[in-house]
């Protein structure tokens, strides 16, 4: 399925079930997700960050919830805690993919959703330079070290240094775009034209109209 | 066939002059050079010829700079590259995507080239620079000279009428840099108009149709008898006279080492001791893993085996205190900074210096006067030009005076005064700290009679070269 799709039926119901207090529901939110995740086949690390990231924020407002609540607490105590679960679950169904699938969502971004290029190119500059910025931290720290001075991470130079140098790296980007020939509101040519495909509209339907029927009982 | 005018062009920076009435004519389809000591506004010239300035410097430009009738900088883009391409001196960061093959294609769809033609497009141009074995490489992992050759194919592949070059071959090696010259070469027999700024024009004397002269701001035609001059300045095949170092006594010893780069082996077990308080050449093409080697000697990239220093693994010996005893000279001098003023980085080079009695404040006015950086001691450091960040980071490691100094081309990107100054400077300061100098060069005409021992880097394995000692 086209990532931004995914994105999009994944907002809608992450929107919906703010406003919905059940557990039942986020149970089978959760569930879903779940047989999701099976298919895709996630490494075990990725199980556990799925199982022990929502743990802090799940408790905390659970035990806020429990212990310090009014009126309908320990139903609302319950469903906090599976709400943040399945916030987590169905991001992850989007977020755990976004590496293999970045490129074609930030196509889909420009020639689908018609963001200005300029920033989604800027985007893509930006996620083509992270992996440099951890070694360009230490690179500066031994550089100094060089000169006979130490920088802690909590120096001002330090960061100084790192901004200064994430400057210097835009303003070439910057140049290096428009010496590509990059221009801010011309057309572009794309290689690749991305197309949503139309099954791609029929999964996104049935699984909206899927949720909403789930809701129809009325039993949260 | 378009027109390029440039007349009586001004530029300064608030009241900083750069460029000084400047007006230059190049006949069509001829490959011009332009030559001028370090910071005397060629790169401030060339960038303002492809548009980039003043848009990305600021600063305030007057006289004629324009391309069939129009402003240069007020041309979009998109059709300016198609007219004038480009070649950055630093090959780092001037690319906006992950491979080769996405930054070509990011290219071509800013010119708007139909998609049908585009792959075949890109494939070619990155064929004629011999980078299509790494098309869908990660630009990241490419070294300096294979990152300029993929520059030159987006330029090739834009086909623009003028194409403007920066210092493209001072991260090249020798053999890499015939094949670009070879490239530049046929692109110019194609009716294309070429414009060079370099300090070393070995390899193309033959081929140059003009020599621009820049010095002061200010720039001129050279005459025929001034171009013979500049152009016989140089010996086509320097040699490099070292001898074979005996019974080496070293504290930086190899012992079975490897390096990788991704899945690409660049070293294969090597063993060797580095020679104490000698200066030691390092050369071999681009790409074969030189300064992967400095960075694994200063602990910044993995290895196999074992690095020594005075008998300590490398992994036992904290990094603070090993780049004490063992340093690196960046290639990038900003990264060397630690202040924000020349005279505050020359204080706290002063005061953290091994040996502060060498250091008196006559002896830096002399080493400051000697390296034409007297002038410019108030000034910040970010603000200076390429060339005299390099010989200002060059003297503050040298003032540091750690035992081991390892260099990675410090002498690209300077006029052949400068280099000169500097490697006296260089010589004078390690002899008298007794320092161990390892040096990466590609400038060997510098250089031929500088160093005691030259290490060959090629097919993975380092040799010492030279006559019997």
């Amino acid at each position: 399925m086209n990532p931004l799709m995914k994105f999009g039926v994944i907002m809608i119901i992450a929107l919906e079930l703010t406003f919905i207090k059940s557990v039942t529901i986020n149970l089978i939110v959760i569930a879903v997700s779940a047989v999701l995740y099976l298919i895709l086949h996630l490494r075990w690390r990725q199980w556990l960050w799925l199982c022990l990231l929502p743990v802090l924020p799940g408790l905390g407002s659970w035990f806020s919830l429990m212990y310090f609540g009014t009126g309908d607490h320990v139903h609302m105590a319950w469903v906090m805690l599976s709400r943040v679960y399945a916030y987590l679950w169905l991001g992850g169904l989007f977020t755990l993919k976004l590496n293999d699938e970045r490129d074609i969502f930030l196509a889909t971004l420009e020639q689908r959703a018609h963001l200005s290029p300029t920033f989604v190119y800027a985007l893509v500059g930006v996620l083509n330079f992270m992996p440099a910025v951890n070694q360009q931290i230490k690179t500066i720290r031994v550089a100094a070290q060089m000169r006979g001075m130490t920088l802690h991470i909590w120096e001002p130079q330090l960061y100084f240094k790192a901004i200064l140098s994430a400057i210097r790296w835009s303003q070439s980007l910057a140049e290096g775009m428009v010496s590509h020939g990059f221009t801010e509101g011309a057309q572009r040519t794309h290689l690749e034209a991305v197309t949503i495909k139309r099954l791609d509209w029929v999964i996104a339907i049935i699984a909206l109209i899927a949720f909403q029927l789930l809701l129809l009982p009325h039993w949260y | 066939m378009t027109e390029l005018v440039v007349q009586q062009v001004n530029f300064a920076y608030n009241d900083a002059t750069v460029l000084r009435d400047v007006s230059l004519t190049m006949q069509p389809g001829s490959l011009n050079l332009l030559v001028g000591p370090s910071g005397s506004g060629k790169s401030t010239l060339l960038k303002l010829l492809a548009g980039l300035y003043p848009t990305f410097s600021g600063g305030k430009l007057t006289g004629q700079l324009t391309l069939d009738g129009y402003e240069i900088h007020d041309i979009v883009p998109f059709q300016r590259v198609a007219h004038i391409g480009y070649l950055f001196q630093n090959p780092t960061r001037q690319f906006v995507m992950k491979t080769p093959f996405e930054e070509l294609r990011f290219s071509l769809e800013n010119l708007q080239v139909a998609p049908e033609d585009m792959t075949s497009r890109i494939e070619d141009a990155l064929t004629r620079v011999g980078m299509r074995d790494f098309m869908w490489h990660d630009l990241m992992t490419l070294s300096g000279g294979e990152k300029q050759k993929v520059a030159l194919a987006a330029v090739l592949a834009a086909d623009s009428h003028y194409l403007l070059l920066d210092e493209p071959f001072a991260n090249v090696d020798p053999t890499s840099r015939l094949q670009l010259i070879q490239l530049i070469k046929a692109y110019q027999q194609s009716g294309k108009t070429i414009l060079i700024a370099d300090h070393d024009w070995s390899g193309y004397t033959d081929v140059i149709d003009d020599v621009f002269v820049m010095a002061d701001g200010g720039l001129h035609t050279a005459s025929t008898a001034e171009k013979t001059t500049i152009l016989s300045q140089l010996p086509t095949q320097p040699a490099v006279h070292t001898t074979q170092p005996d019974a080496v006594i070293g504290d930086v010893v190899l012992d079975q080492v490897t390096l990788t780069n991704g899945d690409r082996p660049l070293l294969s077990k090597t063993s060797l001791t580095i020679p104490n308080a000698k200066r030691t050449l390092i050369t071999g093409p681009n790409g074969v893993g030189k300064s992967t080697l400095f960075s694994a000697l200063v602990k910044l990239y993995p290895y196999g085996g074992q690095i020594l220093y005075q008998n300590q693994s490398l992994t036992k010996r904290r990094i603070a205190q090993h780049v004490r005893d063992v340093a690196l000279v960046f290639q990038n001098a900003e990264q060397q900074f630690v202040a924000m003023t020349m005279a505050e980085e020359l204080a706290q080079a002063q005061q953290m210096s091994r040996f502060p009695e060498l250091w008196t404040s006559a002896v830096l006015d002399d080493v400051l006067t000697r390296l034409n950086l007297a002038h410019v001691r108030d000034h910040i450091v970010y603000q200076l030009s390429g060339g005299q960040q390099k010989k200002l980071q060059v003297l503050l490691m040298l003032m540091t005076g750690t035992p081991v100094l390892l260099f990675d081309e410090p002498l690209a990107g300077l006029d052949s005064v400068s280099q000169a100054h500097l490697l006296a400077i260089i010589a004078e300061i390690t002899t008298q700290q007794a320092q161990t100098v390892v040096m990466i060069s590609h400038q060997l005409h510098a250089v031929t009679d500088w160093f005691d021992y030259h290490l060959q880097f090629e097919d993975q394995a380092l040799t010492f070269r030279g006559d019997a000692s």
